[in-house]
């Protein structure tokens, strides 16, 4: 493929504005200044980004991040093909080449000898070097970058070096407020509003344990599968527990103690 | 009718005539004659006129209930009783046994009461008489088994110690009671403890210290809870509520207290308000709170209704309740004002209930209850109704005793004293815990004269020597054997819960922490890619090596890949100086450094046991080489608890730093472990010293050299030096990379830990 129109989004995915990142994310892109999504898990990262390449109509590539990954996975590598050695384009330099946003999750996952390879596009140069086949592709216009973070786990062993994080523009992201998280329930799952107000109960309980008993509190994407499961005929309680509190948590007093404080809801 | 030698009751002489008529009305022929043969029987044994008085009186007591059945068995225990204990006890026994009897209903379960009595009597006859006068508290409690249960348990754990045994079985100690709270099934808070405070975290999103109070204290408002802040007292068990209510009761009086926390936003002030207007303004503010709780979480209207003594369930109330007392008419309000479907026929009452809920619009203010609470409190002037305040509790029993909710720092609050059932005792423990909230520096517990007198500490001064640990001469080049004597001191109990406070605010950094501790435990294997050897293929390499190869160029032989598993077996000890140089404060602020460490050691030892590690921890200071003073606060495998947040809590600040003893100490301690990496983290401003010591080289080479050698024993050490003046001595003693300096102890909590995990990795 000489070009990234199959990576283009054709459905709408829906997203719910918060406090105006889709204005911060155009402005960022009108200049190409890349952009960091910075937030816990299930607060709308990914949803966000789909949704802005939708509407920009702009093809999207996504890399998950992880910590083998090497630096050919995102750059490419020769592959042998019968007796010929082809380069193979990574997702990285197609979207360089083509044009196209290229997602970068979870980024902090990666080693940094690896996200060492975007520092020349992230500054004035826009250049990606190319070592192995000695070529410097200057990035396409529509080239667009974008990683996204999660500061939760901050880490001196796994955080992005400073040098790195300064290239970014960063839009934050967190658990949205009562109302607009109500929406998003109820989006997404289809669910009754008088439901969706209980989960938010739900989750308030779980975020008044965060440090206490649990790591975090639920995310909205956890309110959303309970939600779901009782479309599909979970009662309340036994929703909350099976798609929201065991999942976060294998103590036995947390979890009875929210079970009894989610039966207390009524 | 039976023949032989006729036995007359007028032989008798000295029965009771009540005792007479009655045996003469229940007993016929047989049983009369049977039983009367009984009577023969003790007075020809000697066994003494108290005997035949309590036989006769309680075996009719027993053929009333159960028929002539037991009485065979009741003559046996009798007398055994009497020939270990004399009739003096037998009659006491007798007595006893009438009491309990109306606990039994089947006469085999009397009948196995009698035969434990018997046991008890054989077994240890010297706390006969104890457990005689206790007995009816105890069948109140639990079964037969139960009890043969306890009063074995506690022979066991006496074996022998009289003394001990005796204690143990007249409930006076804390150990025996709660074996005994265990055996007869009461639930005790100490197993919901940590449920419930997850689950008021949860719910309200506050944190609530508890204290419990044993079940000795029988002062009667002690059986409530009471609270003060974030602070609630609760009775270490509700006898009496089995099954479920049993289980919730618990959880429905912290609940209680902590909507109190949430709604009642400020204390009422006593002013010339009478106990029985307290008392009514008391269950209207708790029906407020609680309703406004119930508005945001339903469930808990089904947590509290059952507890209500006025169940609803008489159509005519006032002939349920009998004769109306304060009492029942304080249970039927606090019942109507929750339960809208509950109907009182009482004038008054129901002109409460219908004022109360007319204003529901007020409910989130609770100068309502005080409004309606007058103008109850006049009309029930007319009433004439009775009411003791000395007797007073509020209705239902998971509430709280109401010191919370008012103001009784005044002159009026003699007339209250009598309200207040138990507030003495509380008001001690109050300004305890008030004091928590003064700043820690300004709390009592560091004396006036700890300035004047710098060493003057206010620790318990009882000590057992733990050791004897030599001392190094530099001068000599000698160690000096059994130089300092190590000693154990006391922890003073007490706790203001400060600490505790400071680590559950701080909790958030506490995770992080523990996050990044457990991150680093790293037991995950590494894979390592570009490898001169290795069991695989590293093909990413390889590819890359045939590919040069094609082009001519020369391939590199790194194509193996390897994983490397790296353990983690850390054992850490930590060491804390809390000598007096810690007193001082902070620079340009009115912390003292000693707060800080305190600090900074709590968030660590927190994060360190959440992430599993084991670890140690102790303070030390010294005055003089045979008094150098180690508290041990938490042992190695200890899983970390509140005992050991409080004892860190109760340590101040005094006297000198002879460092090199409290190595040897902790060194010896972490020498036994079988730990691959041993690590002692010493907290110091790095300075020994003590008071009979004039050289100023002496306890520092003797630091140096005890460092060295539990370094020669595997013992990593590694000091943080806090507000060191300078790092001379530091590097003397530990060596230039087993040292840190902290400029200012401000930063410690957050360095400490951060410090710990560079270490640990």
């Amino acid at each position: 493929m000489s070009d990234n129109s199959g990576f283009i989004i054709s459905n709408e995915p829906k997203y719910i504005e918060v406090d105006s990142e889709s204005k911060v994310f155009e402005a960022s892109w009108e200049n190409r200044i890349p952009l960091m999504l910075k937030g816990p898990t299930g607060s709308g990262k990914t949803r966000f980004i789909e949704h802005m390449s939708w509407k920009l109509k702009k093809p999207l590539i996504t890399v998950s991040c992880h910590e083998d990954m090497t630096a050919s996975d995102l750059v490419g590598r020769f592959l042998l093909e019968g007796t010929e050695t082809v380069w193979k384009d990574g997702p990285l330099t197609r979207a360089v080449r083509y044009g196209g946003i290229c997602y970068l999750d979870e980024i902090v996952e990666a080693r940094q000898d690896t996200t060492v390879v975007i520092h020349s596009l992230t500054d004035d140069r826009r250049i990606l070097p190319i070592e192995k086949t000695g070529e410097i592709i200057k990035a396409h216009k529509d080239f667009f970058l974008v990683i996204s973070y999660n500061p939760g786990y901050q880490s001196v062993l796994k955080d992005l070096k400073e040098s790195t994080k300064q290239r970014f523009a960063s839009i934050n992201f967190d658990y949205p407020a009562k109302d607009i998280e109500k929406e998003i329930i109820i989006l997404e799952s289809k669910t009754t509003k008088e439901i969706a107000e209980k989960l938010i109960k739900v989750s308030e309980r779980t975020r008044n344990l965060k440090g206490r008993g649990l790591h975090e509190g639920a995310s909205t994407r956890m309110l959303i599968a309970a939600a779901k499961l009782m479309k599909s005929n979970l009662s309340f309680v036994e929703a909350c527990l099976k798609g929201v509190v065991h999942p976060m948590t294998d103590d036995q007093d947390v979890i009875d103690s929210l079970e009894r404080s989610i039966r207390d809801l009524g | 009718m039976h023949q032989g030698k006729i036995i007359s009751i007028k032989s008798f002489s000295n029965l009771d005539n009540s005792v007479r008529i009655k045996a003469q009305k229940f007993l016929r022929e047989k049983a009369l004659y049977d039983w009367l043969e009984y009577l023969k029987r003790i007075e020809g044994s000697g066994y003494g006129k108290l005997v035949l008085k309590g036989f006769s009186k309680t075996s009719l007591d027993i053929i009333e209930k159960f028929g002539f059945l037991p009485i065979k068995i009741f003559y046996s225990t009798l007398s055994s009783v009497t020939i270990k204990k004399g009739q003096k006890t037998s009659y006491n026994f007798c007595n006893v046994c009438s009491e309990i009897l109306e606990f039994y209903n089947s006469d085999k379960k009397f009948l196995t009461w009698l035969m434990l009595i018997e046991k008890m009597t054989n077994l240890a006859p010297e706390a006969l008489e104890i457990l005689l006068n206790e007995m009816s508290f105890l069948v109140e409690k639990m079964n037969v088994s139960q009890m043969e249960d306890w009063f074995l348990t506690c022979l066991r754990a006496s074996s022998g110690d009289m003394e001990k045994r005796i204690k143990l079985l007249s409930l006076k100690d804390n150990e025996g009671l709660e074996w005994l709270g265990q055996t007869a099934g009461i639930k005790s808070f100490k197993e919901q403890e940590n449920k419930i405070k997850i689950y008021t975290t949860a719910i309200w999103g506050m944190n609530v210290n508890i204290k419990e109070i044993p079940i000795t204290n029988t002062k009667a408002s002690i059986r409530r809870t009471a609270f003060s802040n974030n602070f609630v007292r609760v009775p270490s068990s509700y006898p009496g509520f089995t099954g479920q209510l049993g289980e919730e009761v618990f959880r429905a009086a912290i609940m209680h207290a902590a909507a109190h926390m949430k709604f009642t936003y400020k204390k009422f002030e006593i002013g010339k308000l009478k106990p029985i207007q307290v008392a009514i303004i008391s269950i209207i503010e708790d029906a407020r709170v609680e309703l406004l709780s119930i508005k945001e979480f339903p469930g808990l209207k089904e947590l509290w209704i059952p507890y209500h003594m006025a169940t609803g369930e008489s159509k005519n109330l006032n002939k349920a309740y009998g004769p109306l007392t304060s009492r029942t008419l304080f249970s039927r309000l606090s019942r109507s004002l929750v339960d809208e479907n509950y109907v009182d026929g009482n004038g008054w009452i129901t002109r409460a209930k219908d004022m109360f809920f007319k204003n529901k619009k007020r409910w989130n203010d609770q100068t309502l209850s005080r409004e309606l609470g007058n103008i109850l409190g006049n009309d029930i002037g007319q009433m004439r109704i009775q009411f003791n305040p000395k007797d007073y509790l509020p209705d239902p029993i998971y509430r709280d005793e109401n010191s919370g909710i008012w103001n009784f720092d005044n002159e009026n609050t003699k007339d209250f004293e009598e309200l207040q059932t138990g507030i003495e005792s509380y008001q001690v423990e109050k300004k305890e815990t008030d004091d928590a909230e003064k700043n820690f520096e300004n709390s009592d517990i560091i004396e006036p004269l700890a300035k004047i007198a710098p060493n003057k500490v206010s620790q318990s001064e009882e000590a057992e020597i733990i050791s004897l640990q030599p001392e190094f001469d530099y001068k000599s080049g000698r160690e000096n054997f059994n130089w300092c004597k190590i000693k154990k001191y006391n922890f003073n109990n007490k706790s203001n819960y400060y600490l505790n406070n400071y680590l559950y605010e701080n909790s958030k950094i506490v995770s992080n922490i523990k996050n990044l501790i457990e991150s680093s435990k790293i037991s995950q294997p590494i894979k390592l890619k570009k490898q001169q050897d290795g069991e695989e293929l590293d093909l990413d390499s390889c590819i890359e090596s045939i590919v040069d190869i094609k082009r001519g160029s020369t391939p590199s032989n790194k194509i193996y890949k390897k994983t490397n598993r790296k353990g983690r077996d850390l054992l850490v000890s930590i060491l804390v100086d809390i000598s007096e140089s810690t007193n001082d404060f902070i620079k340009d602020t009115n912390k003292k450094i000693f707060s800080s460490i305190i600090e900074a050691t709590g968030i660590l030892s927190e994060a360190i046991n959440k992430s599993g590690d084991d670890f140690g921890l102790a303070t030390f200071c010294s005055n003089k080489r045979d008094d150098v003073r180690y508290w041990k606060i938490k042992d190695f495998k200890d899983k970390l608890n509140k005992s050991h947040i409080n004892k860190l809590e109760s340590m101040k600040p005094g006297f000198s730093t002879r460092l090199g003893a409290a190595v040897r100490q902790a060194g010896d301690e972490l020498v036994s472990q079988t730990n691959y990496r041993k690590l002692l983290l010493i907290i110091s401003d790095g300075e020994p010293s003590d008071i009979d010591v004039d050289d100023s080289e002496y306890l520092v080479e003797d630091a140096k050299y005890a460092v060295k050698r539990l370094a020669y024993n595997g013992i990593d050490v590694f000091c943080v030096g806090v507000e060191s003046e300078s790092n001379k001595n530091l590097s003397r003693i530990f060596g230039n990379k087993n040292y840190v300096i902290i400029k200012s102890a401000s930063e410690l909590p957050k360095k400490l830990p951060l410090i710990y995990l560079t270490l640990s990795r």
